[in-house]
């Protein structure tokens, strides 16, 4: 992105202020819109997500300062449901439980049920106090079809030592509700075949709690850090209702259902809260004609989730006019506790789930972006990324004592984005 | 222990800033926006929208936060 240029004098008197958001003197400024339009293919006709995305801002006052933000998304596509893929032709009911899917052999059980409209608003004000410290409020809406998400977030952050150091500190809080198609099951109940009536809660909700504290530290004439600790309490319905498990006996063979023609599969099921904290690291530094960041994430959680984040991006300024910016991004996790491929017969743990997000797999993110300034306050770009992960495969057992290996369902994206800024 | 190790490490670093920074006529290169943390917001929302709804992990530079039931 490529801001409005400024005169030497003034991004001087910007700098003087703070480290946050720089402000122009100048009372009456413009809205600044930037608008992307993205689309993210999943290789295998999973996921495809059409989507455009604006942030609208305006300062005033040299202080205060305005932004609005619009997503809209158009996903289509097919989503792992859970089930393993096995030798025999099985059959997996949809959620609206009128419908079913068949899969053949060796192929992996995908749920196509899905085609879903996301709107998502975020409004928020920041200004300065008569401290010098500058506050932030802000709400959040998203809603999709079978999913309501309201949330809101404050901030405050005040600078010290000649505004080279900045402390701040965040709350947020989110209120969601799902309203799943054909309704929430119990969690570990098993599926029935399509046309089946089961017990099912016509909604669930959870709320998201979050507290983030930072640190930003300018270094030198060209670099500068932030440090953040956060942390997330989320409490209420975190199971995803769509996701199923296969049932096996000893011998990794699937077990016929009691009531209905179709093999067991049980609905997972989550804890009802999840304990999270995020230690995040991001440096920049400015070149002669570059500006270098790098970031670094490390998470915990109480569900047994570690992970560490690796990201860098190189800004070459190929001119004043346009540059390039190649990134890569690293992305590790270890499993959930109660993650696993698939349910021994018989066996009803607290919480199972076999949603490959919450297995251990490794994800590479490797891009490039190009920027044009095109006049004041007018850029153009467009950039291409490649998204995979690759997961742990799970032994399961055989009828001739030989491992067998349930495949980890990886994925690999191409996300393609188109840029354009403009003052209006 | 840890979290003893990290406290001591956050304080040294804190403290330690004091040492660091500019005067005011040397913010020059920091002044470009591009030098901002979080300079392009809109990119890092898309980006935390796409994570957050294939990796078990969330937030960090701002809130993790709820929003989606993503598929």
């Amino acid at each position: 992105m490529t801001r409005r240029g400024s005169s030497v004098s003034l991004a001087l008197a910007s700098a003087a202020t703070a480290l946050l958001p720089a402000t122009h003197s100048i009372a009456a400024e413009p809205w600044q819109i930037d608008a992307e339009l993205l689309y993210y293919s999943e290789s295998g006709g999973r996921v495809s997500d059409n989507s455009f995305k604006s942030i609208a801002q305006r300062s005033w006052k040299d202080e205060g300062n305005l932004v609005f933000g619009l997503q809209l998304d158009s996903l289509t596509g097919a989503s792992p449901s859970g089930a393993i893929a096995l030798d025999e032709v099985q059959s997996i009911t949809q959620p609206s439980g009128n419908n079913s899917v068949v899969t053949q052999p060796g192929e992996l059980p995908l749920d196509d049920s899905f085609k879903d409209t996301r709107l998502a608003l975020t409004a928020s004000l920041s200004n300065v106090l008569e401290t010098g410290a500058r506050y932030s409020a802000g709400t959040s809406l998203s809603k999709e079809y079978d999913y309501l998400h309201l949330g809101g977030n404050a901030s405050y952050a005040k600078d010290y030592n000649n505004s080279n150091t900045t402390l701040s500190a965040g709350f947020a809080i989110a209120q969601d509700t799902v309203e799943p198609v054909g309704g929430a099951p119990i969690p570990l109940s098993f599926q029935r075949a399509e046309g089946a009536v089961s017990d099912r809660a016509k909604n669930k909700s959870k709320t998201v709690v979050d507290a983030l504290f930072g640190l930003t530290q300018i270094i030198n004439r060209r670099s500068l850090f932030q440090l953040n600790y956060s942390l997330s309490l989320a409490d209420g319905y975190l199971t995803d209702p769509y996701k199923v498990l296969t049932v096996l006996d000893d011998v990794g063979n699937p077990v016929d259902s009691i009531q209905d023609d179709i093999y067991q599969y049980r609905y997972e099921s989550r804890p009802n809260s999840r304990l999270g904290h995020n230690l995040y690291l991001e440096y920049k530094h400015r070149f002669d004609a570059a500006v270098y960041s790098a970031s670094y994430r490390y998470h915990t959680d109480d569900w047994g989730v570690d992970s560490h984040t690796i990201e860098s991006r190189y800004r070459w300024l190929l001119s004043s006019k346009h540059y390039l910016e190649p990134n890569i991004r690293y992305y590790s996790q270890s499993s959930a506790d109660f993650y696993r491929a698939y349910l021994p017969e018989g066996e009803i743990p607290e919480n199972a789930s076999s949603d490959y997000r919450l297995g251990e797999f490794t994800g590479l993110t490797l891009g490039v972006s190009y920027n044009r300034t095109l006049g004041v306050g007018k850029s153009i770009g467009a950039s291409i990324e490649t998204y995979e992960t690759s997961g742990a495969s799970t032994e399961i057992p055989d009828e001739n004592e030989q491992t067998r290996l349930a495949p980890y369902p990886n994925l690999r994206a191409t996300i393609v984005r188109f840029r354009y800024s403009f003052d209006w | 222990m840890i979290k003893r190790l990290a406290l001591v490490g956050f304080c040294c670093a804190l403290s330690s800033c004091t040492q660091l920074g500019v005067k005011p006529w040397d913010r020059d290169l920091l002044a470009d926006p591009m030098m901002e943390i979080g300079s392009d917001p809109l990119r890092t929302a898309v980006d935390d929208h796409i994570y957050f709804s294939k990796e078990a992990t969330s937030g960090g530079r701002g809130f993790a936060g709820g929003g989606c039931g993503c598929n």
